[in-house]
């Protein structure tokens, strides 16, 4: 215990007197944090269009109206000329051009059918499909209201939201590019730490002296699991106190849930430490190791949308579990009672991890 | 001339020697481009839901057939409230419908809602969208029901600019490339400099004949050969498996990657002559550079969504420009002049990051 | 002061094809100062890195303070010392900080980490530099200290990896000086070195050449049995011997 507790001091000492390593271990992902929450945004919050009007007349003024009226909508471009209209389109100036065809007016009210045609950019394929789905629901209710003259819209399901009522992107996505900050200093730190230690020379001196190897490998966890910590707790400090986000759920329990996945994290670090010769083939393995992670961790796009065997390997990494049961506990109000199986499993995969670094660490080379 | 040349051989020897880095180099991205862009969707194609019937008549019964029967919705019946809310708090679905006891009874009236929609709105994405579908899936059920609209006159004719399919791997991959090569070129070089200068081979050269512009080009020059190695991997995987068009030129999309690459590769530098050891230089190139170019390039989140200061800041971001030169490339068939300004800020941001390593680097020279 | 605390019989070491130790037998006595030399590879360090249990052997017997290296390395380290070839301290931290760091680790108490530092500190004059950090320490001070620290805990064998490399004379002298004074305070010294000047202050030397022992005794034996006027022409003709063979 007492040599655990050697290590501990030694690694604190070296980490707190490298003023530019905290710094990147602080202030850099609190930066990150602050300024990254706000730009994760997937709302449709304006939509602008191109107006193409063959006709001219009184009913299609009257459908541009409903457009201009339209609280998403913003005409950007006003022309007949289909070419103009769709290099707007290829410039990002529009996202949808709407044309309006000849003799509008006079086919609708002779009830001949007519056809509105909508061209869409839709290299953003969700963005895409929600632009024509609104602009449906516009035309549909300028048909209605115009043409049939009847109230068809009625509300049929009453819509609640539960956990984050306002629907605030930033209440979504804090805790996870929370989590995902501190995984990659972590995981990083670890990675590179034994391995800079062999391209000194100093893992020789410790390799010569009775430490147990597990007491190595813990006095390597421990002080990152305490920075880990810190960063976490600070970062939930500027969630709570600058972005307001909510916490119903009880501290504690993500504080459990925190140090068991730290515990992953920074074995996996660890164990790509004791295995490598020098921290670029540290930092190779944990960069292709954190891409994977950040991806598949259901941060930006939800494992329920991929394909079965992505969705098997997102069911496989930690941070997926750790990401969503942060959002339980914190936003849902979860414990232990609904997640304990994720714990669970956390576990194992921590007693794993670290088990193995400690197996791979190899006081004497053969 | 003849100098530059000797040293550039002298470092593209150790790379060639060493085929297990290079091997990692190269692999690397192919296995990311190939995992995560097979994996990342964000089309939300199938989701769990809790239906707690009140009613348990007929038309409640038909409703729910109508629901499982498409695609979209998975119903899973539950007996009271308590029991779909802990599955929806502990994410086994991702919405609640509540059908009235007098569901039945008010169904032909106008009046009010007999249906409750309570959504997991953690996720502001996904609630909305499931919200819309469930509207959709409903409004066919009530028409069937008999309160039919008159023969639609006004058809609506959508094209779907770039994406017909609407598949988001043609907003992924783009954003994959440009996320992948910044990180791997900034690796390079950051990682490769400081090393020489904790080996102290770094002093050597710089008292060497060789002038620093010429150490930074000997530098360069085989990671930029790498890089192009990069490229040409992931743009094969591009057009191969994952079906992306190719709309422009692909001479000019080498040429524009290649200068992206070069960027990347100069910002590496720029991080070098600031870092004192290799441990900072891969913590600001990895962990400072992976997230905020995944979340302010627009590869996922657009970047019109975000606070006016916030698109400020994206200027900055060398692969915003990049993501949209693919973009106009790939799959908008743009003339050269729609994204040659974006060209011209990359090029100028190139100059800029090596003239002021540049700068950095004479300094310490003296 | 016959009794052995190092044995080694037939030991080996390959590194795929490479053999770098070949079947390599030797004793040394206790108390003695027993210098291992030879040219760049021929075999030193890695001969010493498997007596630390640091490597292990390919094949072959060695024993070191009665424990084997096969199963007992750990006990090994706990009754050793040993300074590499690469410079070893902690950079980052300060002069006391490695002292205390690496006495505890040999489970010294805090009073003896005291006491023993302190006048480790005094031996080398460098009490009032005790907060100073390592890597703003020159080089000769810093091997001193490397030694003073691989000795702190009074170690039965102490192994030293090339310990002057690349320090000036003076140093070295005043290096060898704490070599002897160990010595005399009763511990085995085990020193690598292909300064041929210093293998004149060992008690007995083995000359590797080529991962084999090719001459084993006193220095005055050793020059009698090759007829040669210094250490300098023994190492040229053992040399030039495995060259011709």
């Amino acid at each position: 215990m007492r040599n655990v507790l050697l290590l501990i001091q030694k690694e604190f000492k070296q980490i707190f007197r490298n003023k530019a390593m905290l710094a990147i271990m602080f202030i850099m992902p609190m930066i990150q944090l602050l300024i990254l929450s706000n730009a994760a945004d997937l709302e449709l919050k304006r939509v602008y269009f191109a107006w193409e009007d063959a006709d001219k007349s009184d009913l299609s003024t009257s459908l541009l109206s409903k457009f201009e009226n339209n609280p998403l909508f913003y005409l950007t471009h006003y022309s007949d000329n289909q070419e103009q209209n769709d290099t707007q389109l290829g410039n990002n100036k529009a996202d949808v051009i709407i044309s309006i065809p000849n003799d509008f007016e006079r086919d609708l009210t002779n009830k001949i059918p007519t056809t509105i045609q909508l061209r869409i950019n839709a290299i953003d394929g969700s963005a895409g499909g929600l632009i024509a789905t609104y602009s449906n629901k516009i035309i549909n209710e300028f048909y209605s209201d115009e043409l049939l003259k009847v109230k068809a819209t009625k509300r049929i399901v009453e819509a609640r939201y539960l956990y984050n009522p306002a629907l605030n992107y930033k209440t979504f996505m804090l805790p996870g590019i929370l989590v995902i900050l501190v995984t990659v200093i972590g995981l990083l730190l670890t990675a590179l730490n034994i391995a800079r230690e062999k391209e000194i020379g100093t893992i020789e001196q410790i390799n010569v002296t009775p430490i147990k190897k597990h007491q190595f490998i813990l006095g390597k966890l421990l002080p990152m699991l305490a920075i880990g910590i810190g960063e976490f707790i600070l970062g939930m400090a500027i969630a709570r106190l600058i972005f307001h986000i909510p916490v119903v759920g009880n501290p504690l329990v993500q504080l459990l849930f925190l140090v068991v996945y730290l515990c992953v994290m920074l074995g996996i670090g660890l164990l790509i430490s004791t295995r490598v010769q020098t921290q670029q083939q540290a930092m190779f393995i944990a960069f292709f190791i954190l891409m994977v992670f950040m991806f598949l961790s259901g941060l930006f796009s939800s494992i329920e949308n991929m394909p079965a065997w992505g969705q098997m390997i997102a069911n496989l990494i930690p941070i997926s579990y750790f990401i969503r049961d942060t959002r339980s506990i914190l936003l849902k109000g979860a414990g232990l009672k609904e997640l304990y199986p994720d714990l669970i499993i956390l576990s194992i995969y921590a007693v794993v991890v670290n088990t193995v670094a400690v197996l791979a660490y190899k006081k004497t080379t053969d | 001339m003849h100098n530059l040349l000797i040293f550039i051989r002298k470092e593209i020897l150790p790379i060639q020697r060493d085929p297990r880095s290079l091997s990692i180099m190269i692999l690397m991205p192919l296995a990311e481009i190939l995992l995560i862009g097979f994996v990342m969707r964000f089309e939300i194609e199938h989701t769990n839901i809790a239906v707690y019937d009140m009613a348990k008549q007929h038309s409640s019964v038909q409703l729910i057939q109508r629901l499982e029967g498409g695609k979209r919705f998975s119903a899973k019946t539950v007996d009271s409230m308590e029991e779909a809310e802990r599955l929806l708090k502990s994410n086994k679905v991702k919405a609640i419908l509540r059908i009235s006891p007098d569901f039945e009874s008010k169904i032909l009236n106008d009046n009010e809602p007999t249906l409750q929609l309570i959504l997991d709105a953690i996720d502001p994405n996904t609630a909305t969208t499931i919200e819309a579908y469930m509207n959709a899936v409903l409004n066919d059920y009530f028409r069937d029901q008999g309160m039919s609209y008159s023969p639609q006159l006004l058809k609506i004719d959508q094209l779907m600019y770039y994406n017909p399919m609407l598949k988001s791997v043609y907003g992924t991959v783009p954003g994959l490339i440009s996320v992948i090569l910044m990180l791997i070129c900034a690796l390079m070089t950051s990682v490769s400099l400081t090393r020489e200068k904790e080996m102290g081979t770094l002093n050597v050269l710089l008292i060497s004949p060789l002038k620093p512009i010429q150490i930074i080009i000997g530098k360069v020059i085989p990671y930029l050969l790498v890089s192009l190695v990069n490229i040409a991997v992931i743009l094969v995987l591009a057009f191969t498996v994952f079906k992306m068009p190719l709309a422009g030129s692909l001479l000019l999309l080498i040429l524009v990657s290649l200068l992206y690459c070069l960027c990347a590769l100069a910002l590496g530098f720029l991080i070098s002559t600031k870092s004192q050891s290799q441990q900072v230089a891969m913590m600001v190139s990895l962990a400072g550079l992976m997230l905020p170019t995944t979340l302010l390039s627009g590869m996922i989140y657009p970047i019109k969504n975000m606070p006016m200061w916030l698109q400020g800041i994206t200027y900055l971001m060398p692969a915003r420009w990049f993501i949209n030169i693919l973009k106009h490339i790939m799959l908008k068939a743009s003339p050269v002049s729609a994204f040659l300004p974006d060209i011209g800020i990359l090029l100028l941001m190139t100059l800029v990051i090596t003239a002021i390593s540049l700068h950095n680097f004479k300094v310490r020279f003296k | 002061m016959s009794e052995t605390i190092i044995t080694v019989k037939d030991l080996t070491r390959k590194f795929g094809d490479f053999t770098a130790v070949d079947a390599i037998s030797f004793d040394v006595k206790k108390g003695e100062i027993f210098g291992f030399l030879g040219a760049n590879g021929a075999g030193k360090t890695t001969a010493m890195r498997i007596l630390c249990g640091l490597l292990s052997p390919t094949s072959g017997q060695a024993e070191v303070c009665g424990f084997d290296v096969y199963h007992q390395s750990e006990q090994i380290k706990l009754n050793i010392g040993y300074m590499s070839q690469k410079f070893s301290l902690f950079d980052d931290l300060t002069v006391w900080e490695n002292i205390s760091f690496y006495a505890g680790i040999y489970k010294m108490s805090k009073q003896e980490i005291k006491i023993a530092g302190e006048s480790l500190l005094e031996q080398l004059e460098l009490t009032k530099y005790r907060n100073r950090l390592i890597k703003s320490l020159p080089l000769g001070w810093k091997q001193k200290l490397s030694f003073s620290i691989a000795i702190i805990h009074k170690p039965k064998v102490v192994f030293l990896d090339e310990p002057t490399g690349g320090v000036d004379p003076i140093t070295r002298r005043a290096f060898w000086d704490m070599i002897y004074k160990a010595s005399s305070e009763g511990i085995t010294i085990f020193v690598t070195t292909h300064y041929l000047d210093e293998a004149e202050y060992c008690d007995r030397i083995s000359m590797m050449v080529k991962g084999r022992i090719a001459g084993l005794g006193t220095p005055a034996e050793l020059k009698t049995r090759f007829k040669a006027k210094n250490m300098y022409d023994v190492f040229l003709k053992l040399a030039r011997g495995t060259d011709n063979a």
